[in-house]
């Protein structure tokens, strides 16, 4: 659903709420799309921005409106109230902050009881930097609530594309629909080690066939 | 009252107006800034304002953003405020939530805003308790059944409140936690049975509404059922399994997995469910008759998807296979997890594995993903060893309960439903999904049909390579149940793709078929002729099908006329593969070796064509294919060294094979020799050494190219000669490593008659090659003389200077990159034959390859029992390599001390000594003594070593160029000490006697004094005291080198001059007490003074001990070195001579030196003062110096001069 009074685009659009723990990356992570950063309308104080960014895929060319909040406020404020309407979601945290992986629950309980069944990512956020506090193994949550998982980096846009491709997908009922062309991203600010950030992501994948932990908390004991 | 009314109707319009600004995008900052604050002061304000404003703004007649936001600062009042409100008004607004459902439901209404509703009256009896929940619940119950979306509230409801206590609770503190938990257990008769009555009615009413085209009202009803099955999940996890097979809803749940709108969501509920853990308590059997009847549920609908789905890829839409993925995951859980459920039942179980098979063997790869790691877990636990088991598919929590035993009868019971048929269908299976779909050939994809390859695309399933060794896992686990069932399917895949790539037109194109098939090949030998497994040795039968299937694929490899070198190569590795097989199948080695050679031959020889690189590859491959089949081959391959010996030699005349390749068959030989005798050993030296052996001696090319440097310099000019000798003499070490005593020859009683067996299989090669040996390294040696070097020409100087890897190991900078085009690797090429005309780099590359492997060869020959010393000319070997020891540069002077002259002086027999020792030790030490005097003296003086190393070095940094030199500096000076420790080590010394131990100052009797000469029969420090060629520069060593910053070499150093104290305390050697009691003294004491001897300190003052306690009464230079120190008096050294005859204890002596140390040069050797030491003795730390008592110094013209130094 497009902005009230926003200029309509003849293509699909669709709105994406961005919410995580402040201090994740979520602006950031939006800001690397340039065609994004430039046609941004507004920058207020508080609140939300919200970005269009544009993908090229095998289909035609597809939107994405970033409704980019802010993570501040916990409980009860008017984050809620830019979640209606909202048509997919990406949950960030921050691997080298415990605490926002903790808070991811509360972050997808909120979004959940507003939306109405929409696909979600949960993104993890910084892998770039070495003192990760959340390893790769110790993120279960988005295999109890059916979410796609994705280790990023916004600062060198290891993986930018993934979580619009997956959210593009499930939008469009496609699972064979591809980027063709890049968009346009800033360049990257940190390089990432990706001989590590593979171990990282086999790391993840073994863990995926060992049984669930009863209980998150005990991870971090 | 009116006014009352009217100012909540203000305050919420005010709020409603706050809100709107808020949200709105096209506010202005400050006008959205001040519309939070207002709204900040009302959630803040008066609980009872915000209270009776949001439930207004909570109604109909408002907009969705408003209502949303009312909703939360509702639960905020709840969750945050709740205590400031009274008793009855919580009851109030608890009842005020309640009629809110009631409201709410509304055809037209919000999804989101029904789900606040909901999660509001959550909330509340989250904060309230028990007491209001066991109220409300019938309330809940009647609303239900009112209507659909009154039933699909009061589900929302009943989905919120327990993931709100189990998993959302970091506010609950624990005993509230658990108070909320039991209340909800213990409704959990009413609640589940209410939610399978509202599954069944609604889903019966939505067939019924959509059957009658009231297309609406069948909507509602769909959206109650779905909203049913997503609170029936929040219990899925932890609610008992038993209550919910009572309550119906199992049943339930089953029956809406038919239903293509609720499926997805049903099939939730089995996955939440599936890997539930067995209770250990009385409700095991319940608990198990739960389990049994999902399976008996998934079960069915897994019959009838692979039913449907068997009829063709085109019958079937992408949600069924999504459908059936996640049916296949919740099977996938049930068996890893739950398998006693249905381990009893003859019939269930093997229908289970059937269907599990079928997932298997699906063309779909989500689901033959899925299903693969149920296979893996199964066939790893059956194969696994008894009580070795750590999570058992097959009787999860039996151990407990049952004992092991019942664990291994379970066990048993399950393997015999993995039938032949099972095995081989896995296999079928598994070999063509080794491909990717990537690089198959068009062609080949078609040839597939419907198969699902693995793909890149695919998402969250890691690599490919972790996807293949999975399957590798699975093959290798079948192949060790049946192996005759994997052997012949594998025979039978590799046959049908050989036949194929034989119709080729293109058959080098279409390899990755028929490599993926050799990891597959590689996998079932390993797994089939494993000694451990036991369904093998079990039956004689297997094992001669076993024999006679791989015979069959062996023969069929043999029979290939590939000359490919692509197909070559995977031919090759298909030979590799068989290995195992043919260590118990001796019969067929010789065809494999005639063959490997036939593939050798059939490549053609790489000699101008460099860009050949496949050839040469594919070459080498085969060449290494020796090494590895020998290894797992065992001894099976040794009746046919010989052949492959005379072979090789054969074709090495014919020139159709390289040096290099001859040099990796040659190390197969070793390998395979390594199994064999002694005797074998011989042989196969032997016939690997004599066709060098010939070309080596002969005087032709030795008298043309070692007859000075003239020739050496044409020799680099000559790349095929130049090559062939490096490869001889790389091999020729190789075979000394692999057929040397592991542990250095330490027996000094090391002569024997000269009719004895050598031991070492390699003594009688010593003598052809270590003569030429000596000649090349002369002429190495003699190219840094300055008379030599100045004529060469440019490019052999050149090559002289250290390369940049050297450089950049030196400066620590391991990862740096090289120069673009700079091929000079750290590693000397190892195919290098040498067909292109050497360059500087090729030429430096021989240069370290030659000096590498020829101070190792002379090193490693002396290990070889005494052929080495007594066949060998030792002015020869001292000729070559002392004749230019003073042009040497430092590394290569350091590199000959460690790899030729410290095994040399180690291994030397002690009726050699006097032949060798003087000969070879006396030009080193002159030189190294000298050499290494004047760069440490620069080095301290000026700042830089100047090591002759880096004189041709321009390029880098002074600063750069200075590191360099002092590493090199070093690393020669700890050297040049290792080579002093080794001599002084006491299997070189046994003729050097213990001290005694008690300490006590015992004078020795004159009488018993030893002349130097006896102890030097079996003393080599005493040799080298004997011949004063060899002791003056070792002797002027020691003492500088307490004066180097060098803490490594005074600590090897220290052993050496340990052992001249004590042969300077039990001889008479005047002139050796001398130099101990004084000039060792002093520079000891000396050494102490620099801090990077600290780690050495307590040798350090143990050797000072021993020179005070034995020598001073015999020379009086121990008492006048501790006068000469700066703060000692008189009466310090009596008192210490004093507490010395006082103790009986080596270890408090040397305490009480230390103290003395310290207090005579005023704390200021560095080397002690970072340990703390008790001064346990008083009274020489604490004795007060009279001030007006006369010095009474010991007047002596030989006092050094300690005190200036300090």
């Amino acid at each position: 659903m497009a902005l009230p009074n926003q200029q309509t685009v003849d293509y699909p659009s669709f709105k994406l709420v961005i919410v995580g723990d402040g201090g994740t990356g979520k602006t950031t992570f939006v800001k690397r799309h340039l065609t994004g950063e430039f046609e941004k309308k507004y920058e207020p104080t508080i609140g939300v921005e919200v970005h269009p960014l544009d993908f090229f895929t095998n289909c035609g060319k597809i939107r994405f409106y970033c409704w980019d909040t802010a993570g501040q406020e916990k409980f009860g404020g008017l984050r809620d109230g830019y979640y209606i309407h909202g048509q997919c979601a990406i949950i960030m945290f921050d691997v080298t902050a415990r605490l926002t992986y903790k808070n991811v629950p509360t972050w997808h309980r909120d979004l959940c009881r507003v939306c109405e069944n929409i696909p979600i990512v949960l993104c993890g956020n910084k892998v770039d930097v070495k003192n990760r506090q959340v390893k790769a193994k110790q993120v279960t949550f988005h295999r109890k609530k059916n979410l796609q998982y994705y280790e990023i980096s916004a600062k060198s846009n290891y993986n930018f594309e993934k979580p619009f491709l997956y959210l593009a997908r499930k939008l469009a009922g496609d699972a064979n629909l591809h980027f063709v062309e890049s968009p346009a991203l800033a360049p990257p600010e940190v390089q990432i080690d990706l001989a590590a950030q593979q171990q990282h992501e086999a790391e993840l994948l073994a863990a995926a066939s060992q049984p669930l932990p009863d209980d998150d908390d005990d991870q971090f004991e | 009252m009116e006014d009352s009314v009217s100012s909540s109707n203000m305050n919420a319009t005010n709020v409603a107006q706050a809100i709107h600004t808020a949200l709105d995008w096209a506010s202005t900052p400050n006008a959205r800034q001040n519309a939070v604050a207002f709204l900040d002061s009302i959630k803040n304000g008066d609980v009872r304002v915000l209270a009776n404003t949001s439930f207004l703004l909570v109604k109909k007649s408002w907009s969705s953003e408003i209502r949303l936001h009312a909703f939360k600062m509702l639960q905020h009042l709840v969750r945050l405020r709740w205590e400031e409100l009274r008793p009855a008004e919580h009851k109030n607004f608890a009842n005020l939530s309640v009629d809110l459902m009631s409201e709410i439901a509304d055809p037209c209404e919000n999804w989101a805003l029904k789900s606040q509703t909901a999660a509001l009256v959550a909330e509340v009896v989250r904060r309230e308790g028990l007491n209001l929940w066991q109220e409300m619940l019938p309330s809940l119950v009647s609303l239900s059944s009112k209507g659909p979306i009154e039933a699909e509230l009061v589900a929302m409801m009943l989905r919120w409140l327990p993931e709100d206590i189990t998993v959302h609770n970091e506010d609950l503190e624990g005993d509230r936690r658990r108070l909320l938990l039991r209340g909800l257990t213990q409704s959990l008769p009413e609640i589940l049975p209410l939610l399978y009555t509202l599954l069944e009615r609604h889903f019966t009413a939505a067939m019924n509404e959509a059957g009658r085209k009231q297309m609406d009202i069948a909507k509602q009803h769909a959206a109650t059922v779905t909203a049913t099955l997503n609170a029936v999940n929040a219990y899925a996890e932890w609610a008992p399994l038993s209550d919910f097979a009572k309550s119906g809803i199992i049943h339930g749940c089953g029956v809406l997995l038919s239903a293509p709108d609720f499926r997805l969501h049903a099939s939730e509920f089995f996955k939440l469910v599936s890997p539930r853990k067995r209770p250990i308590d009385a409700s095991a059997s319940e608990f198990d008759q739960a389990m049994s009847s999902i399976f008996q549920i998934l079960m069915n609908v897994s019959r009838e998807f692979l039913y449907r789905s068997g009829s063709g890829p085109g019958s079937m839409d992408e949600g069924e296979y999504e459908f059936a993925e996640f049916i296949c995951e919740s099977m996938v859980s049930l068996g890893s997890y739950n398998l006693q459920s249905i381990a009893g039942d003859s019939t269930i179980l093997p229908l289970y594995l059937e269907q599990m098979l079928g997932f298997f063997q699906h063309f779909k790869f989500g689901i033959h993903f899925q299903s693969m790691h149920f296979w893996l877990v199964l066939m790893r636990d059956l194969m696994s060893k008894p009580k070795n088991s750590t999570h058992s598919a097959a009787d999860s929590s039996a151990v407990s309960s049952t004992g092991s035993g019942e664990v291994e009868n379970a066990k048993k019971k399950t393997l015999s439903f993995v039938s032949d048929d099972f095995c081989g269908a896995i296999l079928d299976t598994s070999f063509p999904r080794m491909l990717k779909r990537e690089k198959i050939l068009h062609e080949t994809a078609i040839s597939l049909g419907a198969l699902e390859l693995w793909s890149d695309d695919f998402e969250g399933k890691g690599t490919f390579s972790q996807y293949r060794s999975r399957l590798l896992e699975l093959i290798r686990f079948v192949s060790f149940y049946k192996p005759l069932i994997a052997a012949t399917k594998v025979s039978e895949k590799i046959d049908t793709i050989i036949k194929g790539l034989l119709l080729s037109s293109a058959p080098t194109q279409d390899l990755a078929v028929m490599e993926s098939m050799q990891l597959a090949l590689e996998n079932v030998v390993n797994a089939a002729f494993d000694g451990s497994n036991d369904f093998t040795k079990a039956n004689a039968e297997v094992q001669l099908a076993l024999c006679r299937t791989f015979e069959g694929l062996l023969q069929q490899f043999i029979s290939l006329k590939w000359t490919e070198p692509a197909l070559v190569e995977v031919l090759v590795h298909y030979l590799d593969a068989m290995g195992p097989f043919l260590k118990y199948f001796p019969d067929a080695v010789g065809s494999v070796i005639n063959k490997l050679f036939e593939l050798l031959t059939s490549i053609p020889l790489v000699i101008k064509d460099m860009s050949m690189h496949n050839a040469r590859h594919a070459r080498l491959q085969t060449c290494t294919s020796f090494i590895r089949i020998a290894k797992t081959a065992d001894k099976s391959i040794l009746p046919h060294m010989k052949g492959i010996a005379d072979t090789m030699g054969c074709l090495q005349r014919e020139g159709r094979l390289l040096q290099g390749e001859h040099n990796l068959l040659g190390e197969a030989f070793l390998v395979m020799a390594s199994s064999a005798g002694i005797q074998q050993q011989q042989d196969v030296l032997r016939w690997l050494l004599e066709p060098l052996s010939i070309q080596w001696t002969q005087s032709e090319w030795q008298d043309k190219y070692l007859s000075g440097p003239h020739g050496l310099v044409q020799l680099c000019s000559d790349a095929p000669v130049m090559w062939s000798i490096f490869h001889t003499l790389t091999f020729f070490e190789r075979a000394l490593k692999r057929s040397g005593l592991k542990k250095a020859n330490w027996n000094s009683e090391n002569s024997s008659t000269p009719n004895s067996t050598p031991l070492n299989p390699m003594a009688s090669h010593i003598s052809w090659m270590v003569t030429p040996l000596l000649k090349l390294l002369r002429c190495i040696h003699s190219l840094w003389s300055p008379s030599v070097s100045q004529a060469l020409p440019g490019e052999v100087r050149a090559a002289m200077v250290m390369g940049d890897v050297e450089r950049f190991s030196l400066l620590g900078e391991g990862n740096s990159k090289l120069p673009k085009g700079v091929t000079d690797g750290s590693k000397v090429d190892m195919n290098k034959e040498g067909y292109a005309e050497p360059n500087e780099s090729d030429i430096r590359n021989w240069f370290k390859g030659i000096r590498d492997s020829g101070y190792n060869v002379l090193g490693l020959s002396t290990t070889v029992g005494d052929s080495f010393f007594k066949y060998l000319d030792v002015h020869s070997v001292a000729v070559a390599l002392m004749e230019n020891i003073q042009s040497m540069e430092f590394r290569h002077i350091r590199q000959l001390v460690h790899s030729t002259l410290i095994p040399l002086v180690k291994n030397c027999p002690l009726d050699m000594w006097e032949i060798w020792l003087e000969k070879l030790l006396h030009p080193l030490f002159v030189h190294a003594q000298q050499a290494l005097s004047c760069s440490w003296s620069s080095l301290l003086q000026d700042g830089r070593a100047k090591v002759p190393d880096v004189h041709d070095i321009l390029s880098g940094s002074d600063l750069k160029v200075e590191v360099m030199e002092e590493t090199i500096l070093r690393d020669l000076t700890r050297e040049m000490c290792s080579l002093l420790s080794v001599i002084a080590s006491p299997p070189l010394n046994t003729g050097i006697p213990s001290l005694e131990q008690s300490g006590h100052v015992s004078r020795l009797d004159m009488s018993s004094l030893k002349n130097l000469d006896t102890v030097a029969s079996c003393s080599m420090v005493g040799f080298l005291l004997k011949h004063e060629g060899l002791a003056l520069p070792t002797l002027r060593m020691c003492l500088e080198a307490f004066t180097w910053t060098d803490g490594e070499a005074v600590t090897k150093i220290s052993s050496y001059c340990s052992a001249l104290v004590v042969l300077a305390i039990v001889t008479n050697h005047a002139e050796l007490i001398e130099y101990v009691s004084r000039d060792l003294f002093t520079s000891i004491i000396k050494g102490l003074a620099l801090e990077s001897n600290a780690i050495i300190s307590a040798d350090l003052v143990g050797i000072c001990r021993e020179i005070f306690v034995y020598l001073c009464d015999r020379h009086p230079a121990p008492r006048q070195v501790l006068m000469s120190l700066p703060n000692i008096t008189t009466h310090d050294l009596v008192a210490f001579e004093e507490s010395l005859t006082k103790t009986f204890s080596p270890k408090e002596q040397k305490q009480l030196t230390r103290s003395l140390f310290q207090l005579a040069t005023g704390n200021k050797l560095k080397a002690l003062a970072a340990q703390k030491t008790v001064n346990i003795i008083t009274n020489v730390s604490t004795r007060p110096r009279p001030a007006n008592a006369p010095e009474s110094k010991v007047d002596d013209g030989d006092v050094v001069g300690l005190a200036a130094i300090m």
